[in-house]
């Protein structure tokens, strides 16, 4: 059997609990928190505590012992400050100090009621076998909550370390050691190498601890972004399905309603050929079947029309209107939706009080339309940026909208003026097309560019009224 | 208020009598021109309730083939719920006619007995082919009817024990079945049996079967 001097167990467990915790530091840097550090720190506390012991053993000058008592405690203090963090019922700072004056109190109490060495040892002996117990206790606990097996480690550690402890009271307490000695002589080897491979398995298991915390949450984290794209792509699937219902029962009505005088028009045609090829040809039923065609496809005209004013809208009436209150009353309606997009919007107006002749409520319709265009094209951008500027071009007004995004796709730019084309999920496909049609009903125009710099240009020109 | 009759040609023709049922008025005038240039007879009527309001009142059908040819999306009461009244009412063939109709209809129109159903816009002559079927399958059926009724009244005819050995018959006995089953002569069920098809004026023994039968599916109904 290898003779170990207490000494040298503890320069060994001092070195290794030196050594490890920085090692633990480097491997997990990226997740450090709280409950890291007060580990780090206190693995480096028992190493400085053992080495300080073997330097000033048997206690140099006076005072020394306290200080290398209270590194012990500290260092057993900041363990519990680790699994507690862990079990997320962290204790505070302002309770560890109290733990620290008390326990120097304690210590200074028993100096002089005392004034023996074994009286001291008996009861620094006690509180770290007592506190390595709860601190063993807690890792198990936490062990016992969320079946991370590292804490078995370290609750293994210190119930050891605690029973080792109560040993040595004892053995002082009935005489069978004195002070100088860890333990009774018979176990002192086997003591000597569990202490020496105690910090090895104490921050292995650590490791193992935040390793399968780690392992954890990248699991839920990617649960949580496949949740997010599953709900996301059902979404998308709704929206398209609502907008594929709300056009097939549009085109079911138009489809029915058509089908009517398409009926009559069929049929009246192959009525009248077989009339035409019969030798007996009556003029009388003949125009009784083009009277029938006539009302018919009339019939069938008008509904195209009716249509056709559905989808565009109605004309309002026209006024002198100030841009400067359309450019204010479309900015009022789209304010709560760029402000909760985080979308930063400038209006550099022209000085001077422009003013076109036309619709209100059509103009600020085209503005809000492109306001929202910009503001779609932006939510998920890192810089929202929209400006709106007001020109004088000396015969005509020009409005400009300019947003940070990524300007219009080229499947978009080929097909600005395409009813019913869309490139969103939730849009009819009108809002353009609708769009230009006001600007053209106010022999104005609307066009679209992108800018250089990046980004969407929309230049709505207007006459100047004066 | 007079009855929305729409428009109407002479009931003479031996072809039959097709009454028209649809909201639209454009397609009950092509329908007229078209029936009347194929010689058929039509009454045409802008709702179902028009229809059976007149329905009642005329007596220009007795004798005549008639089927009706209606569309299935109407205001109040639509095709499939004519059908049903049509059901009730008389034994007419209805012909179905619809732009757009999801299957359910054309099921449910076929598990009520609709004779046909058309899709608009129609080819002529398939709707002129359907009418034909209809109005034959008319004619079939009061024949059939007319059967039944005069057969009934023929089975009213016999007496007691005449109606006990007719049930043997229709179970498919044999002569000498019955004489043993009622303990008597088999001359005097011969006897009977020729007595029974006088009375029911039928000639042979699958004549008298096929009869007998024919009522009893109707009395079943």
């Amino acid at each position: 059997m290898i003779q170990l001097d207490v000494s040298t167990v503890r320069s060994i467990t001092g070195i290794q609990f030196v050594v490890l915790p920085t090692l633990l530091l480097a491997i997990l840097w990226q997740q450090r928190n709280r409950a890291l550090l007060h580990w780090v720190a206190g693995g480096w506390l028992f190493g400085v505590g053992s080495l300080l012991l073997v330097a000033w053993f048997p206690y140099a000058f006076p005072g020394s012992d306290l200080i290398v008592r209270t590194i012990f405690f500290s260092a057993l203090v900041a363990r519990l400050g680790t699994i507690s963090e862990e079990l997320k019922h962290p204790i505070s700072s302002k309770k560890i100090v109290m733990m620290l004056v008390m326990y120097v109190l304690a210590h200074e109490l028993t100096r002089y009621l005392w004034a023996t060495e074994l009286s001291r040892q008996i009861f620094t002996s006690s509180i770290t076998s007592l506190f390595s117990l709860y601190v063993g206790g807690l890792a198990f606990k936490l062990f016992r909550n969320e079946r991370i097996n590292g804490a078995i480690w370290i609750g293994s550690v210190f119930t050891a370390y605690g029973v080792l402890f109560a040993v040595r009271v004892t053995s002082l307490s009935v005489g069978a050691i004195t002070t100088n000695q860890f333990s009774p002589a018979l176990i002192s080897e086997t003591i000597a190498l569990a202490l020496v491979i105690f910090p090895v398995i104490d921050n292995m298991g650590y490791l193992a601890l935040c390793l399968e915390r780690v392992k954890r949450s990248e699991v839920t984290a990617r649960k949580i972004i496949s949740d997010q794209q599953a709900s996301e792509l059902l979404d998308r699937q709704i929206t398209h399905l609502d907008r594929q219902r709300a056009l097939a029962y549009m085109a079911s009505s138009i489809a029915h309603e058509l089908n009517q005088p398409l009926t009559v028009i069929s049929s009246s045609i192959q009525l009248a050929k077989k009339i035409t090829n019969s030798p007996e040809t009556k003029a009388a039923e003949l125009e009784e079947l083009l009277k029938l065609l006539e009302t018919n496809s009339q019939h069938a005209t008008n509904l195209v029309g009716r249509i056709r004013s559905y989808i565009k809208p109605s004309l309002t009436p026209h006024d002198v209107v100030n841009m400067n209150q359309i450019i204010f009353d479309s900015i009022t309606l789209m304010q709560p939706q760029l402000r909760s997009r985080g979308i930063k919007l400038t209006f550099t107006k022209d000085v001077k009080s422009l003013q076109t002749f036309g619709s209100a409520i059509e103009l600020t319709q085209v503005l809000v339309n492109l306001l929202q265009n910009s503001s779609d094209a932006l939510k998920d951008q890192p810089k929202r940026e929209i400006k709106i500027h007001l020109i004088d071009e000396t015969d005509c007004i020009s409005l400009c909208i300019e947003d940070s995004g990524n300007g219009f796709p080229d499947k978009v730019i080929a097909n600005f003026d395409t009813e019913f084309f869309t490139t969103k999920q939730n849009g009819m496909g009108l809002g353009l097309s609708i769009s230009q049609f006001i600007a053209n009903q106010h022999n104005g125009s609307l066009e679209f560019h992108n800018k250089i710099s990046g980004g969407a240009l929309a230049k709505l020109t207007l006459p100047k009224h004066v | 208020m007079a009855p929305p009759l729409h428009k109407s040609t002479p009931p003479f023709s031996q072809k039959g009598i097709v009454y028209l049922i649809d909201d639209d008025e454009s397609i009950l005038s092509i329908l007229g021109l078209l029936l009347r240039h194929h010689d058929y007879s039509y009454k045409a009527f802008t709702s179902a309730q028009s229809f059976f309001d007149c329905f009642e009142l005329m007596n220009d059908r007795i004798g005549v083939p008639a089927c009706v040819l209606s569309d299935v999306n109407m205001p109040n009461v639509d095709g499939l719920e004519l059908q049903r009244r049509l059901a009730l009412a008389d034994d007419l063939p209805l012909i179905l006619m619809s732009g757009l109709c999801s299957p359910k209809d054309v099921v449910e129109a076929f598990r009520q007995n609709t004779f046909d159903f058309l899709v608009k816009p129609f080819d002529n002559d398939e709707l002129l082919r359907v009418i034909d079927r209809a109005l034959k399958s008319n004619v079939a059926q009061r024949a059939r009817k007319s059967t039944i009724q005069t057969g009934r009244l023929r089975l009213a005819t016999l007496s007691p024990r005449e109606h006990e050995i007719t049930d043997r018959i229709k179970q498919g006995l044999t002569s000498q079945q019955i004489a043993s089953s009622f303990d008597i002569a088999l001359r005097t069920v011969k006897l009977h049996r020729q007595k029974i098809m006088q009375k029911l004026d039928v000639e042979s023994h699958s004549e008298l079967m096929q009869l007998l039968h024919l009522l009893e599916a109707s009395d079943a109904k």
